[in-house]
């Protein structure tokens, strides 16, 4: 009864301090940035936030240091907003290369209010941050780590568009985790809430015969959407062949290590990454094992490609029969199978003929 | 009549170098037309014969024919988009050649090719 109780309080103490569950890679993201002649060779350096700076309590920095010496290379400190400041930064940020040349070309990072910032990059350092977005209006903390996804989204008329889509995790203490999927245009005004679709509940007629065609256009038009997990979100978000994976757990069982209580059913979710809808017959489902991890996409040993939550060298399978979803139709999908790996493309041609008889 | 004999006989010959002259000529130019024939066949050959050695080089992506190939940090945009680590992407330079019978034509055919593989750990 004892042990029941201490149990309970632990609990207790761990949900309520908040935010349980740091999904933080502890090492620092890593970048290439263009050398300072014009002739050299590229830099390798690493992108600190304030938890890796070990100062989690202070306002907003983002510092560059050289990979190889560890040497400040540059540091940002001073933000374009009223005060200069902005909040702690401790979500791990992404780099963007915007050109595929292989030299980071710009950061993205959110500070914990919600600001997300979009700070190009150049050979001297961080250049000056834009707002992308605002979300201090969900008074949540937003510290676990951003994705980002290159996509070719469509636009409303058809075609499609290449767009960088930002998936942003927003935790509150009592209400759980909400997942935020951004679509960052240049052009675009700041984002905030009301820009995005909320997906959270799928209506009957949705889940019933698919996403509605004016949803569907309304969606494409927007900034993003978001869903509401009501729990804690267990594992980073992970996006296979258009697909966006995540587990969660009720928020006052998920511990600091993000392992569950005992007799805690892990919920798998698997949404559209373009509208939030059902790729699957459902759009989440419990899975028994009573275990956390990593959700990785793994080859089995038939072969087949199945989604696994590892841990260590502990592996258990979420799904198999794995689904993609194709561009033909708001709903088509086509199976995701091992045997289209590697894919080949073609991107061009040329064609040489010399001499002659 | 000793005289005319020799007018015979140079007429003759004048006739037989004429005629000479003319059948070298039909012959030549009968070899030439063959040979125009032959060259514009042959190099429709070889120009085949490269394509398809060529699409066998995609199909397989042999090492043989693999000019350059690079790495890319990020693969490319797509509708079915991926999490940064699940895939990985490379841009390979394929090059094939074939000569003619002669090796006085050359027909080539370079292709850049994007090859996306999954990153996985082994089971």
């Amino acid at each position: 009864m004892l042990k029941h109780w201490l149990t309970f309080i632990m609990l207790s103490a761990a949900s309520s301090s908040g935010y349980s569950c740091d999904l933080n890679n502890p090492i620092a993201v890593t970048a290439t940035l263009p050398s300072l002649s014009d002739d050299g060779p590229a830099r390798k350096v690493s992108l600190s936030n304030n938890v890796q700076l070990d100062i989690p309590d202070a306002e907003g920095v983002l510092k560059i240091h050289s990979a190889d010496s560890s040497v400040l290379l540059d540091q940002l400190t001073n933000w374009p907003t009223e005060t200069g400041h902005i909040s702690s930064i401790k979500a791990q940020p992404v780099v963007l290369d915007q050109n595929y040349d292989g030299i980071a070309d710009a950061v993205y990072a959110i500070d914990t209010s919600g600001h997300l910032w979009f700070i190009p990059l150049s050979s001297r350092g961080f250049a000056r941050p834009e707002l992308v977005a605002d979300f201090s209006t969900m008074a949540a903390e937003f510290r676990q780590p951003l994705q980002l996804v290159h996509t070719l989204a469509p636009v409303g008329s058809g075609q499609l568009q290449r767009q960088t889509m930002l998936l942003i995790i927003a935790s509150m203490a009592e209400g759980g985790d909400t997942l935020l999927v951004v679509r960052h245009l240049q052009q675009r005004a700041m984002v905030q809430l009301g820009d995005l679709t909320d997906r959270t509940y799928l209506s009957h007629a949705e889940t019933a015969a698919g996403i509605a065609e004016q949803l569907w256009q309304q969606i494409q038009l927007g900034a993003g959407w978001y869903v509401q997990m009501n729990k804690r979100i267990t594992a980073v978000p992970q996006v296979y062949a258009g697909v966006v994976y995540l587990s969660s757990a009720e928020v006052a069982a998920v511990q600091p290590d993000c392992s569950l209580a005992e007799h805690t059913e892990l919920q798998i979710h698997a949404l559209h990454l373009h509208h939030a809808g059902a790729v699957y017959a459902r759009r989440h489902w419990q899975i028994t094992a009573l275990d956390h991890g990593q959700l990785v996409l793994q080859k089995n040993l038939h072969g087949e490609l199945e989604l696994s939550l590892q841990h260590g060298q502990q592996q258990h399978r979420v799904h198999a029969d794995l689904l993609a979803i194709t561009p033909d139709c708001a709903n088509c999908v086509t199976a995701l199978t091992a045997d289209q790996f590697p894919r080949l493309s073609t991107l061009a041609t040329f064609q040489a003929e010399q001499g002659g008889h | 009549m000793t005289a005319h004999r020799g007018m015979v006989l140079i007429m003759a010959m004048v006739f037989l170098l004429v005629m000479s002259l003319l059948i070298s000529a039909m012959l030549l130019v009968t070899q030439l037309s063959h040979k125009a024939a032959y060259a514009g066949q042959q190099q429709l050959q070889t120009t085949q014969e490269a394509l398809a050695q060529h699409s066998a080089a995609l199909n397989t992506l042999s090492e043989v024919a693999i000019a350059s190939r690079r790495t890319m940090t990020t693969c490319p945009a797509s509708y079915a988009a991926w999490s940064g680590g699940a895939i990985q992407c490379e841009v390979v330079q394929v090059d094939t050649a074939a000569y003619s019978d002669s090796k006085l034509f050359y027909a080539g055919y370079s292709s850049l090719v994007l090859k996306t593989m999954l990153i996985q750990e082994p089971d």
